[in-house]
């Protein structure tokens, strides 16, 4: 009997051990900081969630050009308005490159036709972008574009607005955010006042980063055209008076019209 | 001609006596179930995510099915002792080689013709139509891929233990697939060592991709036009008269 007590002796160790672990567990875990692994994602995939979500977004482009991934393509088959026709490629041309027998077959096999999908067809890339923004919040591209898609395409301003939130939630330096906010906020709610502060925060985080002039130039316009919604005229003249000021000499000549325009609308009513 | 049936007809029952197939329908079953209940935003219908989930699912399942059946023939028997009671019936080594191949073949093709059964089924609740001519062309095209990579098994099966021909099988069949269209490319910047091995590799093995027709299906494009099924039919018989020819010329040297 006392041979066997001799060799069990661990045992009694074991529920003595487990409660204290449990206690220890439980007080680390109350003075560590959240390391925001709440999210099921967080603890399935770790740090290689964003990747994913990236590569969902790139799938989500690649629906969009009817399953034809465009890493094919060396060159960008948009390549804007200012390309000569003869290097945009027609609609359905095949973009392929010469190869061999081999790269011939895949060639037809796998179509590299350059199309996009109809009006119609445009649901089918949002799995993609819903997932895309889930696992990548900081990817504001990926924010920009299902937000687009959903408010302007599917005319849901509503789920529109919730990605936009929560892009900015994640993104608080982000202003392309704040600017996309200001304008759903202008254009589909209709609520002019909501639209000038994203638009003011959206111009007060472009001044810490990289604009391009016409940006900027953008920013002050949609900021004066809510302010002038409002009948604040003077802020929404000095908004206008701003965007004139960013227009270099080679500007974008039917916009400076457009400004010069409301302001001088702005100036007739101020004077009547 | 009967003891290449003989010996397929085992294997068929083979596949469906085990759980392998079972535990594969399954998973494709409740997959499906679930992604096809997803909602984005609020908008009904979105279909091709689920045929993208669906198509890989099968896909994936199919092969290794097959894969793993092929590979385990020849040196199960060996092992089991049952080669040489085999041998000493009329049945010949090719016949064997053979036999033992278009079981595999079949056994996989039955189980993908389940699988793709039940995937349309999902499509067709989800969206309410399925593009025939494609489904069609679909199915058979990864029916020759099967073809090759049963043959392809089936003859590393004679060289190889069975985890090292199942594992070799699905590497080249998954570096092919991905990457092959893409190969020489990659390879010509690489060191030349390694640029004359991508180059072999691209040019000796078949290419599964040819028979991958799931961006087609998904996207609603054109059918494929019936002179390419035809290349495409006889390029997979050409890969699978090599494999086979590869793997009796091991069986015949064989000493029993």
């Amino acid at each position: 009997m006392n041979r066997r007590l001799l060799f069990a002796w661990p045992l009694f160790l074991i529920v003595p051990v487990f409660f204290l672990s449990s206690r220890i567990h439980a007080a680390l875990i109350h003075d560590q900081p959240s390391l925001g692994l709440e999210d099921p994602w967080d603890r399935m995939l770790g740090s290689a969630k964003e990747a994913i979500g990236d590569t969902l977004f790139l799938k989500a482009d690649s629906y969009f050009h009817g399953g034809v991934n465009l890493d094919f393509h060396e060159e960008d088959p948009h390549p804007g308005p200012a390309a000569p026709p003869e290097e945009t490629p027609a609609p359905g041309e095949i973009l392929e490159r010469p190869g061999d027998w081999i790269a011939r077959v895949n060639s037809r096999v796998q179509s590299h036709e350059h199309r996009h999908l109809s009006r119609n067809q445009f649901k089918e890339m949002l799995p993609f972008l819903a997932m895309a923004v889930n696992l990548d919040p900081h990817n504001v591209e990926a924010v920009l574009t299902t937000a687009y898609w959903i408010g302007t395409q599917f005319d849901n301003t509503e789920e529109a607005l919730k990605v936009l939130v929560k892009g900015r939630e994640d993104n608080p330096a982000n202003w392309e955010i704040s600017r996309a906010l200001g304008e759903i906020y202008l254009r589909k709610k209709e609520d002019p006042a909501s639209a000038e502060r994203f638009y003011t925060e959206a111009l007060g985080k472009a001044g810490s980063g990289e604009v391009k002039k016409y940006q900027l130039i953008d920013l002050y316009y949609r900021l004066g055209e809510s302010l002038r919604r409002q009948n604040k005229k003077d802020e929404a003249l000095e908004a206008y008076g701003r965007a004139l000021a960013v227009f270099g000499p080679e500007g974008n000549e039917p916009l400076k019209r457009e400004i010069l325009q409301e302001i001088r609308l702005l100036k007739g009513d101020a004077d009547r | 001609m009967s003891p290449i049936f003989a010996l397929s007809k085992l294997l068929i029952k083979e596949i469906f006596r085990k759980k392998d197939f079972y535990v594969a329908l399954i998973l494709i079953g409740v997959s499906l179930f679930y992604a096809s209940k997803l909602q984005f935003y609020n908008v009904n219908r979105i279909v091709r995510y689920l045929m993208e989930i669906g198509l890989a699912l099968i896909y994936l399942f199919s092969m290794i099915l097959t894969v793993t059946l092929a590979a385990r023939q020849y040196p199960s028997e060996v092992q089991n002792g049952t080669y040489h009671v085999l041998f000493a019936k009329p049945l010949r080594r090719i016949e064997f080689v053979i036999g033992k191949f278009f079981g595999s073949f079949i056994a996989g093709a039955a189980c993908f013709a389940v699988f793709f059964g039940l995937f349309l089924a999902a499509v067709f609740l989800k969206s309410g139509l399925v593009p025939l001519v494609l489904a069609g062309q679909c199915f058979y095209l990864f029916l020759l891929n099967l073809m090759v990579a049963a043959a392809m098994a089936s003859a590393f099966s004679y060289y190889f233990t069975v985890s090292a021909g199942v594992t070799l099988s699905i590497i080249i069949y998954l570096l092919i697939s991905i990457y092959g269209s893409g190969l020489r490319d990659v390879g010509g910047k690489l060191f030349w060592l390694s640029r004359a091995l991508a180059d072999t590799f691209y040019y000796l093995l078949p290419h599964f991709e040819f028979f991958d027709l799931r961006q087609r299906f998904i996207h609603a494009w054109n059918p494929l036009p019936a002179s390419l099924l035809v290349f495409l039919t006889l390029y997979a018989i050409f890969y699978t008269t090599l494999f086979l020819w590869i793997g009796w010329l091991k069986l015949r040297r064989e000493y029993l």
